[in-house]
């Protein structure tokens, strides 16, 4: 489990991170969501003791990064794709970090082969395209094998194909029961992929919900005809749900269809639409981060 | 330690660097030697003792492999994935350290090696007798060796204090042509004690002091930049 505890982090006279609250149950996917300068990357850093905290604390299954022992083991990271010496091979990159790790160095050609960047292992990391570069950091961060996968803003650069590609990559980390925790300016490159949302806006946490929660949270709003609309109107009104009427014969409430649904049979309505019209998460992101955002 | 010590070495092996700088090293080198062989009309004692001499830019080498080791970190932004593999960062300084002493080492001898490669034959060719083992003259060979491994440690302290690559090249080069003589002329009190004036100790011996106060010196200033290297590296944000 991760866990971000009263985290705050000044530098200089600027707050990056503000008292910054949230855990990461194991074994989920969550997007760590916020504008560009929101803190996320300093958060991450934090969390993975490159950055001292100025206040509070950021913890991996209860202990600070320094403490885990063999943290390449527990922890997996992507911070920035052009981490890596332009005159050194994927591959060497790797075999140096898993010396430093002591992991074997048969580990090194598995992950390579599990990023598939097999064909340009042996090349200097100044040919590859960022999306290579994008995949050596995967590759680098699963060197041990780790439960814990944290990364930074991986979709950044990549082509369509990458996105796609990298979206599969994590849903299958996922499945084999990973703690993954993918920070992203952009909404749309990671709702399709997690199951909760953190987001931060300016150093301070803003919202922590499910994708459907977040979803829910702006739009909750649904869409019904019937031939009995007055009826309905009325039934709905009772039970205390705001109603808009909708000409000629539809209305829209600020719950949801099951709902709706459940309330017209019990009372016997006929319908004849009900649409819960989802607010995409993208306009819950902007409603909740005001709006600076880049899509 | 011992994998972090195999990794430094293994960074050492996997990129340009080294072979550039040793090559540099080479070149500069076997100038030196082959002047001295042409310039001096007789090859006595006196002139092959100084032969090795030749060799001694691998000093200023190894101060310049032991910054570009640790910079090199923080200019291509592999001190991220190095302080994640290894979060107790002054370990990272430590097997750096090492690997510098390694590589200063290497680059002493390698010339020392050139040297004599050059010296040998052209003493055999030109029918005069080879004193170059002599004891005497395997002093000055002995101090290049011991103030490479040395230098080579103290670049990895200065470049973890600086951590700009060009700043810190920079830094020493502006302290060794004119801030050192600058110091100097301005109390000789100090002087001998100057970075520049120990190494000079561990050849020559000085009134002041001994070839064993020069390495002394050169020892002391070396561990206070790791030292101070590696307090500094261990509490700095990596951003």
């Amino acid at each position: 489990m991760i866990e971000v505890a009263g985290l705050t982090k000044k530098y200089g006279s600027k707050l990056a991170v503000d008292a910054l609250d949230f855990r990461v149950p194991a074994g989920t996917i969550t997007g760590f969501l916020g504008p560009n300068g929101a803190g996320k990357t300093t958060t991450l850093r934090c969390l993975l003791g490159l950055v001292k905290p100025t206040g509070g604390a950021a913890t991996i299954d209860g202990k600070v990064y320094s403490e885990l022992g063999e943290p390449s083991k527990r922890v997996g990271a992507v911070l920035e794709a052009s981490n890596v010496h332009p005159g050194r091979s994927g591959r060497n990159h790797l075999r140096v970090l898993a010396a430093a790790a002591s992991i074997p160095e048969s580990r090194v050609d598995e992950v390579i082969e599990l990023v598939e960047l097999t064909p340009v292992a042996r090349k200097r990391a100044k040919t590859y395209s960022l999306g290579m570069r994008q995949r050596l950091g995967l590759a680098a961060a699963l060197l041990g094998d780790p439960q814990v996968l944290i990364l930074d803003e991986p979709a950044n650069g990549l082509d369509p194909q990458g996105i796609r590609w990298l979206r599969g990559f994590l849903r299958s980390m996922s499945a084999e029961g990973r703690t993954v925790l993918v920070s992203s300016h952009v909404l749309s490159e990671v709702e399709q992929t997690v199951d909760e949302v953190v987001i931060i806006h300016r150093g301070r946490f803003v919202a922590h919900a499910t994708t459907a929660e977040l979803a829910a949270r702006v739009a909750g709003n649904v869409r019904a005809r019937s031939p009995e609309v007055g009826r309905l109107r009325e039934v709905l009104a009772t039970a205390g749900i705001v109603v808009t009427p909708l000409e000629p014969d539809g209305l829209t409430a600020d719950t949801t269809a099951e709902r709706i649904g459940e309330l017209a049979a019990a009372n016997g309505i006929v319908l004849h639409e009900l649409v819960a019209q989802a607010g995409t998460l993208e306009e819950a992101f902007l409603e909740l981060t005001g709006g600076e955002t880049v899509i | 330690m011992t994998g972090l010590f195999r990794s430094e070495l293994l960074k050492l092996r996997t990129t340009r660097t080294a072979v550039v700088l040793a090559l540099g090293l080479y070149l500069i080198t076997g100038i030196a030697v082959v002047a001295s062989l042409i310039v001096n009309d007789s090859l006595d004692r006196s002139v092959q003792q100084d032969l090795p001499g030749s060799a001694s830019f691998a000093v200023l080498f190894s101060i310049l492999f032991g910054i570009l080791v640790m910079t090199g970190e923080y200019r291509h932004g592999t001190a991220t994935p190095t302080f994640l593999a290894t979060p107790r960062r002054e370990r990272v300084v430590i097997a750096k350290s090492l690997a510098a002493v390694v590589g200063g080492l290497t680059l002493a001898l390698s010339s020392l090696l050139l040297v004599y490669a050059f010296a040998i034959p052209w003493l055999l060719v030109t029918g005069n007798s080879i004193l170059l083992f002599e004891r005497d003259a395997l002093r000055d060979p002995l101090g290049l060796l011991v103030a490479s491994a040395i230098w080579g440690a103290l670049g990895v302290g200065i470049g973890a204090v600086v951590r700009s690559q060009v700043g810190a090249m920079i830094g020493v080069l502006v302290w060794f042509l004119i801030l050192e003589p600058l110091v100097g002329h301005l109390s000789n009190s100090v002087s001998p004690y100057l970075p520049g004036a120990g190494l000079e100790a561990i050849f020559s011996g000085s009134a002041e002091l001994s070839a064993w106060a020069g390495v002394a010196i050169s020892l002391g200033y070396a561990a206070a930049f790791c030292v101070a290297g590696t307090v500094l590296t261990a509490r700095r944000d990596i951003t």
